[in-house]
């Protein structure tokens, strides 16, 4: 039926449809890969001009650019990603945050896209979210040297964690970083520096130990083990850390400045086991007298060591009950209790955080101890 | 069943034969679906691309002035040269063919179009290409149904079935375009060339996915609805969109009217106007170049700012008035979602500066401001719904869209009661056939029954009163050389004095009560019984003037099977 019905005029015309039809076919082949191949040319220039306007600060100017690269290109999460964070600079959070969100929306577990999120989020100080889009960037797929990336985020995260104080937290990404930090020492010194930031001096000390083992003439190293020292009372070591620094950087004055601090304090500790009992007595008394003097001034008095209704009150018996009895090394321990208490029973926010106060840290570490 | 065909009655053995015809209509409409497709690709593709580099972005502003007008000039002779039939928008002239000369359009029409509106669009003049689209789908159907020698009604009944294709892959809206086909194009939502209708856009719409991929036109944030009182803004950009649609309809009407006054001699030119106001605009403004697609994802995403917004939308407005009254080939669609987006983001600007916390970016309402133009403009409020949604695949606004649509098109049909596309027609001197007589169009007609009764104009009154309302009827119409002079009665020759000629007993203070040959029997005897006659002339839609035949009451009667007494 199709045959005699395919004759003739027919034949021709349908013959004439599938040429027709092929040769349009050819045509918007080569029309779309032409086109789409220019679409690529002018995204990829356009992300490229975006990229360097955003290298150089220029954000509000990077973002129409790198907005159009993704029009053109709205596959690429990468352009997408770029422009996002051009419209944060140019203070759209609003846009920057839709757009991520729709990246996200294609792969949940992109890692990029997630580690911008995360980013932005921390920016808005929205803590809880940043968190939680960190720890999706870090297990997150990622497409090139995805070691390499995911280190990279923990360690970002980590500094995050050190901003907000998590400590235990920073502590559980920390220790997860360590292994890496064996090869590479710039690398290790971040490390050591956040076991301290988050509360593991000991930790630390160990760290920067094992990097001193390997470049024991670098002065980061050593102030980082100084201060890691200092943390856990330890002044002694804490100065010859810092005697290294000064050694290897001469021209550094914080490190001048932190060790005769350090000597202030290795002054004032009443706690060296070879101190003798005159000099842990003295001592005790000193720090006794600094502690009350740092509460006073919170409270804005002055109180007599007699009167019965201060928080002085029994420290001030005690020392009068010390100048009538004879020098001990127990009475210097209750001085040193007395001290404690008051200072753990000060109230909050005080004394007021002043640079190089040595009571405070001789407090922590009797304290800890 | 596909078209108006009939089934065949059983043979012998109680097999029922299918209709032949039917079945190569509904195999051409794959067939158009696909050949639509690859052309609208091709058509799509090619202006894309000679537009990025006849302007390019970032290029001479004198660049923007000289490529319009050349373009223009280039065009404006290829059409009066060439190309007569590939003026103006295309659905007009789609509409011509289809009720006027039973769906013909030539081949040299369909590459006219393809190739003066490529140039044209290409250009930077600030017409679409959706328009044209559809003449070229329609005229591509056409040719083919008429290659495969269907029947004069499955001709025309695939002329709707080309521009569904064409506008599904325009503007990747395949339940729009079905919409838009049987909406505006048959003006019957119940045509019975659904089927075919449908199965073209679906074809045409996967020839444009294999080609281009799946994007939607427009890529738009999710907006929802941030409070209930926005709702409130959403009816004022009704409003606003309305009276929007007006200005641009009345404008576009004026000066077409002021460019058809000008000397025949012209019109190869008068598109250059177009072409020079549109590179004038371009110059401060290059948004306004060309269908402008791009700004308008911009202000899709809230990307521009209010000032720059409100100048672009009365720009287009005036650049596409003049353009399209001028001559040039290209569509009034996409600079309507242009204008609609641009009044939408004024809208949607201003209210998010006054009420921050209440309303959603002026993105959201530039999305809806894009289908309130568009309804108000070219009058498918339904089309207007689904073709947004289709381009955004946002469903999210929906319900103020339609709400918007709704005012838009109730405050344009009051201020402008013709729609743009019948008052363009009778620009023309073209009477289209209404809703109510497209309606009519599958049942009994004048033209099956009308007859070749007339008199002469020099005809003596005395042969002719004589003969009056003895067999025939007691009304005649008046011609002379083919052209209706007027109509006559018994009363009217016998006032006439010996040797006067019938051309003198024609009344001059009474209005010629005519009808169509595609108008309904019912509507014929409906004006008989009005007017008080018994016969009633019929002309043609494209010339009032042009008498085709008469039908009388008798003739009417006995179509009903009624005997006139």
């Amino acid at each position: 039926m199709i045959a005699t019905y395919l004759s003739g005029s027919r034949l021709r015309a349908t013959l004439a449809v599938a040429a027709v039809a092929a040769g349009f076919i050819a045509l918007d082949h080569f029309l779309a890969r032409t086109e789409l191949a220019e679409l690529k040319r002018e995204a990829r220039q356009e992300y490229r001009t975006g990229l360097e306007l955003l290298a150089a600060g220029r954000a509000r100017d990077a973002a129409p650019h790198l907005g159009r690269a993704h029009s053109l290109a709205r596959d690429s999460r990468e352009y997408q990603l770029a422009f996002a964070e051009a419209l944060e600079g140019a203070g759209r959070s609003d846009m920057a945050e839709r757009n991520i969100r729709q990246a996200l929306e294609r792969d949940s577990n992109d890692g990029e896209a997630n580690l911008a999120m995360a980013r932005l989020s921390a920016r808005a100080s929205k803590r809880d979210d940043a968190n939680a889009f960190y720890h999706r960037a870090v297990y997150g797929t990622w497409r090139k040297d995805s070691a390499m990336e995911r280190r990279a985020v923990r360690l970002e995260l980590a500094d995050f964690l050190a901003k907000q104080h998590l400590k235990e937290e920073l502590l559980a990404e920390v220790l997860r970083l360590q292994p890496d930090a064996e090869s590479d020492p710039i690398f290790a010194g971040r490390v050591a520096s956040l076991l301290l930031a988050a509360g593991s001096p000991s930790r630390a000390i160990s760290a920067y130990r094992e990097i001193l083992r390997f470049h024991p003439e670098d002065p980061s190293t050593w102030r980082g083990l100084a201060e890691a020292e200092l943390q856990v009372g330890d002044f002694r070591r804490a100065q010859i850390a810092f005697s290294k620094v000064i050694r290897f950087a001469p021209n550094d004055s914080i490190a001048q400045h932190r060790l005769e601090f350090v000597a202030t304090l290795s002054e004032m500790d009443p706690t060296p086991r070879r101190l003798s009992s005159d000099e842990k007595y003295r001592r005790s008394q000193a720090l006794l007298a600094a502690v009350r003097e740092r509460i006073a001034a919170c409270a804005g008095v002055n109180p007599s060591p007699t009167d019965p209704n201060s928080s002085t009150g029994n420290a001030g018996r005690a020392l009068l009950a010390a100048r009538h009895k004879d020098f001990k090394n127990e009475d210097a321990e209750a001085i040193l209790g007395e001290a404690e208490n008051l200072w753990a029973a000060k109230p909050a926010g005080c004394p007021a955080q002043r640079d190089n106060d040595p009571v405070p840290v001789l407090m922590a570490k009797i304290s800890n101890e | 069943m596909i078209g108006n065909s009939t089934l065949v009655g059983p043979d012998r053995s109680g097999n029922i034969p299918n209709n032949r015809e039917d079945q190569i209509t509904l195999a051409l409409s794959f067939v158009i679906g696909a050949i639509v497709g690859l052309v609208v690709v091709a058509f799509i593709l090619l202006t894309g691309r000679l537009a990025a580099r006849m302007y390019p972005a970032g290029g001479a502003a004198a660049r923007r002035v000289l490529v319009p007008v050349a373009g223009a000039l280039v065009t404006g002779f290829l059409l009066v040269r060439f190309f007569p039939e590939a003026r103006g928008s295309g659905i007009p002239q789609t509409k011509f063919a289809l009720f006027l000369r039973d769906g013909y359009i030539s081949l040299r029409t369909v590459l006219g179009k393809f190739l003066c509106c490529s140039a044209s669009l290409a250009s930077g003049i600030a017409l679409g290409r959706e328009g044209p689209s559809v003449q070229i789908g329609a005229g591509i159907a056409s040719i083919l149904a008429r290659a495969f020698n269907l029947s004069p009604a499955n001709v025309r009944n695939l002329v709707p079935v080309g521009c569904a294709a064409a506008l599904a892959a325009a503007f990747n809206t395949p339940i729009a375009a079905v919409l838009f086909s049987l909406e505006e194009i048959m003006g019957d939502l119940h045509a019975t060339v659904l089927g075919s209708v449908v199965i073209s856009s679906a074809t045409s719409w996967m020839v444009l996915h294999l080609f281009l991929g799946d994007e939607p036109l427009f890529h738009v944030p999710a907006y929802h609805l941030v409070n209930p009182s926005e709702f409130l803004v959403y009816a004022a950009l009704g409003v606003v969109g309305g009276f929007g649609s007006v200005a641009f309809v009345k404008l576009l009407l004026v000066v077409r009217i002021w460019f058809r006054k000008l000397p025949r001699w012209t019109l190869w030119m008068q598109p250059a106007v177009g072409g020079l106001t549109v590179g004038l605009f371009g110059w401060f403004m290059p948004e306004v170049l060309g269908v402008g697609y791009d700004y308008v994802e911009r202000v899709l995403g809230g990307d521009l700012v209010l000032r720059s917004v409100f100048i672009l939308a009365v720009l287009k407005i005036v650049a596409t008035a003049v353009c399209y009254s001028s001559g040039n080939a290209g569509g009034i669609f996409g600079p309507s979602l242009f204008i609609g987006a641009m009044l939408g983001g004024c809208v949607g600007g201003v209210a998010h500066l006054w009420f921050p916390s209440s309303t959603a970016d002026a993105g959201a309402y530039a999305l809806v401001g894009m289908g309130t133009a568009f309804a108000g403009i070219v009058r498918t409020p339904l089309t207007s719904v689904i073709m947004i949604f289709e381009m955004t695949r946002d469903y999210s606004i929906i319900v103020p869209l339609m709400i918007s649509n709704l005012i838009s098109f109730f405050v344009s049909s009051k201020l402008q009661p013709q729609p743009i596309y019948e008052a363009l027609a009778h620009q023309e001197g073209v009477v289209l056939p209404s809703m109510g007589d497209r309606e009519q169009l599958g049942k009994l007609q004048v033209r099956d029954l009308m007859q070749p009764i007339s008199v002469e104009a020099d005809t003596p009154v005395d042969n002719v009163i004589g003969n009056l309302g003895n067999d025939g009827p007691a009304t005649l119409p008046v011609v002379s050389g083919g052209k209706l002079l007027g109509v006559v009665t018994r009363f009217d020759l016998s006032a006439c004095t010996p040797g006067q000629f019938v051309r003198d007993a024609i009344p001059s203070d009474v209005p010629i009560v005519t009808v169509y040959g595609d108008q309904a029997l019912s509507l014929a005897l409906e004006k008989m019984g009005a007017n008080g006659v018994d016969a009633l002339p019929v002309v043609s839609r494209s010339d009032g003037r042009e008498w085709l035949g008469t039908i009388t009451l008798s003739q009417a009667l006995r179509g009903f099977g009624l005997e006139h007494q």
